[in-house]
């Protein structure tokens, strides 16, 4: 296949990348919005709400991400295969652009009760919807306008709109709340972040009604080729099953871990493993996001150089050989003083096995009730590392630190005891002078805790093994003097390159895969399965690992068996595509 | 002796025409590298000035988990677009 002369991207290709890119810049916008955005949104639209509603609302959030976006992938990927990409990926952003829009002006649960979660729902159902095509049709819309030799490069664009929605969600936020204050930001000024989209909509609409269709969906149009069943062409030919089931395990289960790790996991581990305060943790990861974004256009150029495979596959082995000892080192350059308290103390777990579950929870709505899952929970979101002993049947787990013992059965004289010592500490810090207000909030948040009667042993226990924790050595934060900031970034920044390995050439080679009579369809269901259940899955699964074993770097061990799947699987049946001609089997 | 300032000239044509392609190419690259530099900064000055935020994106199960007792946070499952 003869490659076409380098020539720089013209006009009207520079348009297609930034059409293309302004809608997922949207998604991504989105995604980050509902993440800051959650714990207002809950208050506003589910507080009211009876227990066994808002188990059912939570398993349709659940939908919303995980089965609703893989189902969007087939109706807007089977609409882009028989109309056209333009107009498919048109109405993608009119529904979620519209669906985000409406969150901001929506009324609340105060003002029109139950109809306001039921709504808010059934946006969320659409917005998953219209993600599920977004994607897809982003990626098909510019590898097909792009010359021979150069999708990667051009598709690469469309993966540096992560960055771009996470800063301009930030901006937007932290503007907001900045601006106008903590209490109305909390009361009205959250809606802003979503009617401020609809300037990022107008721009996108506006710009893709201007677009023509992709040359080679209008060939095949002209030719009379287009598929009458894209699903069916897809999914009911093993020829093509074949390959996507191929670019979902040999490539996209991979590609997302990795992904997820890097981006999302690396800060997880940061604040709730290595007690990394919040801030200090986010500019880490903003500074590293920083660094590495570029390299996603460096790497999807080189993938037209020297192929897609083996950058895809470079970073998926990279990352399941030096996961273990990079997160290691994350924790000694963070949290010094944690790394040995873990090698000086001791800490075990006797129970009962019949007590401990898989503390495996993607809707939110299980509750891990016995003394065996509360020790294991407790120690595990303290990132405590532990030895699992057995005990006989029916005895409850009894957590050992060091030398003293933590028992998880707490008995009313307890709850007495400790609070009494907790109003008498409240009262002590009330009459001090000058007052520590940060002290006092929460030394009355724990009085309240212990006077709560589901609440109290829970408070309790948490009180005693603190202090056991911290008698051994275990810091309650990452001491910010030891905190090693430049080691920190050199760490993250190379977890993000991984990143850009993987996510770089991977819309390139998708669309690669596939012939241009079903491609939107074929591609966008691998991609989203791969990234919503593969990566969507691993902070809670990554938590019952380590809470399962006992060691807070095995959550690791879930990445590393799918990346290294990934490589297997990739290196044995993908084919290298950059050299396709994608009109080639039309 | 004859050719050689027609040669030059057309070196230098070739020189001159190849150097403008490569400033227009390359400010149009620096112009993105310029704006995307200037809004990381802003997003990064923000941040540092505003503190506290979930950088983590959507997750799943947030809407019983105002009043689930001693739910991880990592408990909570995180899609992508």
């Amino acid at each position: 296949m003869a490659t076409a002369a380098p020539r720089p991207m013209s006009a009207e290709e520079k348009k297609v990348i930034f059409a293309s890119s302004l809608g997922t810049v949207f998604e991504w916008y989105d995604f980050y919005l509902y993440g800051s955005l959650a714990a207002i949104i809950a208050k506003q639209f589910f507080s009211g709400l009876d227990e066994g509603s808002a188990f059912i609302f939570a398993l349709l959030a659940f939908a919303a991400g995980f089965i609703v976006r893989p189902f969007g992938a087939l109706v807007f990927g089977r609409l882009g295969d028989m109309i056209g990409r333009k107009y498919t990926f048109l109405v993608t952003i009119l529904i979620m652009g519209l669906s985000t829009f409406i969150v901001g002006v929506l009324p609340n649960y105060a003002s029109i009760g139950v109809a306001a979660p039921v709504i808010l729902i059934a946006l969320r159902m659409l917005q998953g919807l219209a993600l599920g095509g977004e994607y897809g049709g982003a990626a098909t819309y510019v590898a097909e306008h792009a010359p021979h030799g150069k999708r990667g490069a051009y598709t690469a664009w469309i993966q540096t709109t992560a960055t771009l929605g996470l800063f301009l969600s930030l901006m937007v936020i932290l503007g907001t709340r900045t601006a106008i204050g903590e209490d109305a930001f909390a009361d009205w000024g959250w809606r802003i972040p979503f009617i401020v989209s609809i300037l990022l909509l107008g721009v996108s609409v506006y710009i893709r009604l201007s677009m023509n269709e992709s040359p080679a969906f209008t060939k095949m149009k002209a030719e009379g080729k287009t598929s009458k069943a894209p699903l069916s062409e897809s999914f009911g030919q093993w020829k093509n099953l074949k390959i996507v089931i191929l670019a979902l395990i040999g490539l996209t289960a991979g590609q997302a871990v990795v992904w997820y790790s890097g981006q999302f996991y690396a800060l997880f581990f940061l604040t709730q493993a290595l007690k990394v305060d919040g801030p200090t943790a986010n500019v880490m990861v903003a500074i590293s996001l920083i660094i590495g974004t570029p390299f996603f256009i460096v790497f999807g150029a080189l993938s037209d150089k020297i192929g897609r495979k083996p950058i895809i596959l470079a970073g998926c082995f990279l990352a399941a050989v030096t996961y273990f000892p990079v997160f290691t080192a994350l924790t000694k350059a963070a949290n010094p003083d944690l790394a040995a308290a873990q090698a000086a103390a001791k800490v075990t777990v006797t129970a009962d096995p019949a007590e401990c579950s898989f503390q495996f929870n993607p809707t939110g709505t299980k509750k891990f009730t016995s003394s065996c899952d509360i020790a294991k929970q407790k120690l595990a979101s303290a990132s405590v590392s532990y030895d699992n002993i057995i005990a006989p049947a029916g005895t409850p787990a009894v957590i050992k630190v060091g030398e003293t013992e933590v028992l998880t059965v707490v008995t009313p004289e307890d709850i007495a005891t400790a609070k009494d010592g907790a109003e008498k500490k409240l009262a002590e810090l009330n009459a001090a002078e000058p007052q520590d207000a940060k002290a006092i909030a929460a030394a009355t948040a724990r009085v309240k805790a212990l006077s709560g009667e589901k609440t109290a042993k829970d408070a309790v226990l948490s009180g005693k093994l603190s202090a056991a924790l911290k008698a051994a050595g275990y810091p309650a934060k990452a001491d910010m003097a030891k905190f090693d900031k430049t080691t920190v970034v050199i760490i993250l920044t190379y977890l993000v390159l991984l990143v850009t390995m993987v996510y770089g050439p991977i819309a390139a080679m998708l669309v690669e895969m596939f012939p241009t009579r079903i491609r939107y369809t074929s591609m966008s269901l691998p991609y989203h399965i791969g990234n919503g259940w593969f990566g969507g899955l691993l902070p809670t699964t990554a938590f019952a690992i380590v809470a399962q074993t006992g060691n807070m770097y095995n959550g690791l061990w879930y990445p590393i068996i799918i990346a290294g799947a990934t490589v297997v699987i990739g290196g044995l049946f993908i084919k290298e595509t950059k050299d396709v001609d994608i009109y080639a089997n039309d | 002796m004859g050719t050689a300032p027609a040669y030059r000239a057309g070196a230098v044509d070739k020189a001159l025409f190849t150097g403008a392609f490569f400033i227009k190419k390359g400010m149009c690259m620096w112009k993105i590298a310029v704006g995307f530099a200037v809004f990381a900064g802003v997003a990064l000055f923000i941040l540092s000035k505003g503190g506290d935020i979930d950088m983590s994106g959507e997750k799943h199960g947030d809407t019983t988990h105002t009043e689930a007792p001693a739910a991880p946070t990592a408990s909570k499952a995180t899609s992508a677009p």
